[in-house]
């Protein structure tokens, strides 16, 4: 067991929707520089957990601590060691991305000559020199998406928490991003990777929690998950989210052409 | 009722079998067009419904047929018929056109036909005609809306043959009005991107809004000065190149006018639309198709190359001016920059900056002033002595709380998670570069305005009458933007104002207070500079405690 103090910590976190409970009880420990991959179905809890570790959701059970804060009470604090990358590129794409990328670090009290030198370095560094005067509605979804990781990072965050990050990029800005985590984890970042991409998972995640129905099902590394429960993280993905009949629904839509 | 338009439609399936035409793709075709244009959000007059309806293009249909009716003064309040017919042709034509404008861009420049339709196997000609019908039966709603007022006044006035007649004028007055936006949508595509021609057409929406608002106001002012009364057709040779004099030409002949100026308008007015057929059906199917085709992807690449829009440095410049910290220079930069960018907001709020100057000349200048007609420099020495462009100053403040009305709402308000994610301390601060950004874009144009205006034709002393309604202007702002916004900037849906009809009213019974207060001491010039003295200092310390206030109110919308 490593010695180290979780850097976020959770315990017993439920959230209720009306009466559908989506979130039924989650305990969790995360450390300093660990990547954790967050899989599971869709409706099974994960966007909840994000919107709440983001301080999105503020109605919920159970307490969180976040570098020794807690998420209640030092809310400002927290939000200002996390970066978030939303799953859809929602932004106010009428904005240049220097633009957009002044008003977040504003938001997070950046100064704007240290916004401008920064968010022009991202921006090259992913490919969007050319870009950085254009305004974002020209923009496909990889390029915005783009903006978004670099909005994320701006402020040199402690946490990064990414939920599809790789939506919409092309090949070279996967590789890229990929190999961006890794490094930001050996600079001590810790990483909170939300996906459905089990391959990009299984490479970049030190720790997999896999969420079904408002609960964590499994908690470990890649190697334990496969000696526990099949050769390949779509193999423990399916059997532990009780999808074993995939094979069977592909038949099924084959057979109503018949 | 669509339904019905339809089966009229393919009344003519012999035609269509002819011409290659799946008429079963046709109907489908139609009718989901039909459908969405139902459930449209209205856009006239700038505004749309915030509900949804099934019955939009009815709605609209109405809607045109109340500005048909405000049409009715130019045939009511001219005595000439012929004169009478050629403005309301004139005014006519100049409306369709503009509706069409607005109109032809959401149904022709709907991408979606390229990802829905244009994969399934619908052959061209099906798909053209589909399109051409479907815009056909678009216009053929707004025209009949338009037309109708002034048909049934023909019909009950001048009798049936006038009537056939009309029916007759407006089928050529909407063909030449097809040919004019068919002309207006080849050129400007070829020089435009899509997103510029939107813009442009965001801003002829504006212009129509602002065309109505102004005719309403001054159009029966203008009808009835001595300028039109006394304007003689026969002698007045300009009249006779304007194709609505054409158009108004073929009442003339329906009474017997047989001369040869009649003669020779209305075969003019004959010709003009075959010409116009011709050129429509070269043009409209070859060029203007393959345009379309190309628009989504071409508009992008053309807009790619575009440089720094130019609100930046002029947002970056105020920003410097007016604000601090970093914060507040955040909230003024986001605000301008997006108040200057969404077509949306401009065309809410842009009409009602325009309807300042109208509305105020139309006080000034157009309003009946009482028994005794008087003369522009009589009216003018009358606002002077009774020191009515007071009112003026006051009246464009109004303009703030339609800013602020729509300053939270936006089609891209999911993007606001932005503001929920940071670490935002002191969201006074930033609400502070809102309401600056506001007061400086959209109030403060107007004082300079007034100021140039006010000096170059009153003097000096109205310097102190400015600073009064300047200072008053900061704090109505401020108490607008406490007491109307509950959201940061274009964080929310686009939905209904609710429950700000009374403290609207309020504001502007505070305002109006003011206004009289300011209006009884306006003589004495010492009162009216300390009192100015004293709002900017009640201004000054109010902002202090805005920049402090928590926003409670605000809460994030999943």
């Amino acid at each position: 067991m490593n010695q180290q103090e979780p850097i976020i910590c959770i315990r017993d976190l439920r959230k209720n929707y009306g009466s559908k409970a989506v979130l039924k009880g989650i305990d969790l420990e995360i450390l300093p520089g660990e990547v954790i991959g967050y899989i599971g179905p869709n409706g099974a809890g994960k966007s909840t957990t994000v919107k709440i570790l983001t301080g999105l959701i503020s109605d919920f059970a159970g307490t969180i601590t976040i570098d020794g804060k807690d998420l209640r009470t030092d809310i400002l604090a927290i939000k200002a060691m996390i970066g978030y990358v939303p799953e859809n590129a929602e932004l106010y794409e009428v904005l240049t991305p220097l633009e957009y990328l002044d008003f977040i670090g504003k938001l997070y009290g950046m100064e704007e000559a240290v916004i401008a030198a920064r968010a022009t370095k991202l921006l090259t560094a992913l490919g969007l020199a050319e870009q950085l005067y254009k305004r974002m509605d020209t923009f496909s979804k990889g390029m915005r998406q783009k903006v978004l990781l670099v909005a994320g990072m701006i402020h040199n965050p402690k946490i990064l928490i990414l939920d599809e990050p790789l939506s919409g990029l092309d090949a070279n800005a996967v590789i890229t991003v990929k190999e961006l985590i890794a490094r930001l984890a050996q600079e001590g970042k810790t990483i909170f990777y939300c996906s459905h991409m089990m391959d990009v998972v299984e490479k970049v995640s030190d720790r997999i929690l896999l969420i079904n129905e408002g609960t964590i099902v499994a908690n470990g590394s890649f190697e334990q998950l496969k000696q526990e429960h099949g050769a390949t993280l779509e193999h423990v993905f399916a059997k532990l989210t009780g999808r074993n009949d995939m094979t069977d629904g592909a038949a099924a839509i084959i057979a109503a052409f018949k | 009722m669509n339904k019905l338009i339809i089966r009229f439609v393919l009344l003519l399936h012999p035609i269509y079998n002819r011409l290659q035409v799946d008429t079963r793709q046709l109907a489908i075709l139609l009718h989901t067009k039909l459908l969405m244009d139902d459930r449209r959000p209205l856009n006239t007059f700038g505004n749309r419904a915030k509900k949804e309806n099934n019955y939009s293009s009815w709605i609209n249909m109405l809607l045109l047929g109340i500005m048909g009716c405000v049409l009715l003064f130019f045939l009511v309040l001219i005595d000439k018929p012929y004169l009478s017919y050629t403005s309301y042709f004139g005014a006519f034509m100049a409306m369709l056109c503009l509706t069409l404008i607005a109109d032809f861009s959401v149904i022709l420049l709907d991408e979606r036909d390229q990802y829905v339709v244009l994969p399934r196997p619908v052959n061209d000609v099906t798909f053209t005609l589909a399109r051409i019908v479907h815009i056909g039966i678009s216009m053929g709603k707004q025209v009949v809306g338009l037309a109708l007022p002034g048909w049934v006044y023909t019909w009950l006035v001048k009798g049936w043959l006038a009537m056939f007649i009309f029916v007759w004028q407006v089928l050529i007055a909407t063909i030449i009005c097809v040919l004019l936006v068919n002309l207006f949508y080849l050129v400007m595509m070829r020089w435009l991107s899509v997103q510029r021609f939107k813009d442009l057409v965001a801003y002829l929406q504006i212009a129509f809004s602002i065309l109505i608002f102004a005719m309403y106001y001054t159009v029966p002012g203008l009808l009835q000065s001595a300028l039109v009364q006394q304007l003689d057709f026969k002698s007045t040779h300009w009249l006779w190149v304007m194709p609505a004099s054409w158009i108004a030409a073929w009442q003339e002949v329906g009474k017997g006018d047989f001369s040869l100026l009649a003669i020779t308008l209305s075969i003019s007015a004959w010709l003009l639309p075959v010409l116009a057929f011709v050129f429509i059906v070269r043009r409209f199917s070859k060029g203007f198709h393959a345009a379309l085709a190309g628009m989504s992807v071409g508009g992008r690449n053309i807009q790619a190359g575009g440089a720094l829009p130019s609100t930046s440095s002029w947002a970056n410049r105020c920003a410097a001016w007016f604000t601090r910290e970093p914060i507040e220079n955040a909230g003024f930069k986001f605000v301008w920059m997006i108040t200057g960018r969404t077509r949306e907001f401009k065309t809410k709020v842009y009409p009602s900056m325009a309807y300042v100057p109208v509305y105020c000349g139309f006080l000034l200048f157009f309003r009946n002033n009482g028994p005794e007609k008087l003369n522009l420099e009589e009216r003018w020495q009358q606002v002077l002595d009774q020191h009515t462009y007071l009112f003026v100053l006051y009246f464009s403040l109004l303009t703030l709380l339609t800013v602020f009305q729509f300053i939270t709402q936006s089609e891209r308000y999911k993007a606001a998670w932005v503001y929920f994610i940071t670490p935002i301390d002191r969201p006074g601060l930033l609400m502070s570069g809102v309401l600056k950004a506001a007061f400086v874009k959209f109030y403060l144009p107007f004082m300079f305005v007034f100021t140039v205006l006010g000096i170059s034709f009153i003097g000096i002393s109205v310097l102190n009458d400015i600073l009064l309604s300047t200072a008053v202007g900061g704090i109505a702002a401020i108490l607008i933007c406490l007491l109307t916004v509950n959201g940061y900037p274009f964080s929310q849906p686009i939905k209904k104002a609710e429950g700000r009809f009374i403290s609207n009213l309020l504001l502007m019974a505070l305002i109006g207070l003011i206004g009289f207060g300011h209006y009884f001491a306006v003589e004495h010039e010492l009162v009216v500079w300390g009192l100015a003295v004293f709002f900017c200092s009640v201004c000054a310390v109010m902002l202090h405690f805005f920049k402090k206030e928590k926003w409670e109110k605000i809460i994030f919308n999943e």
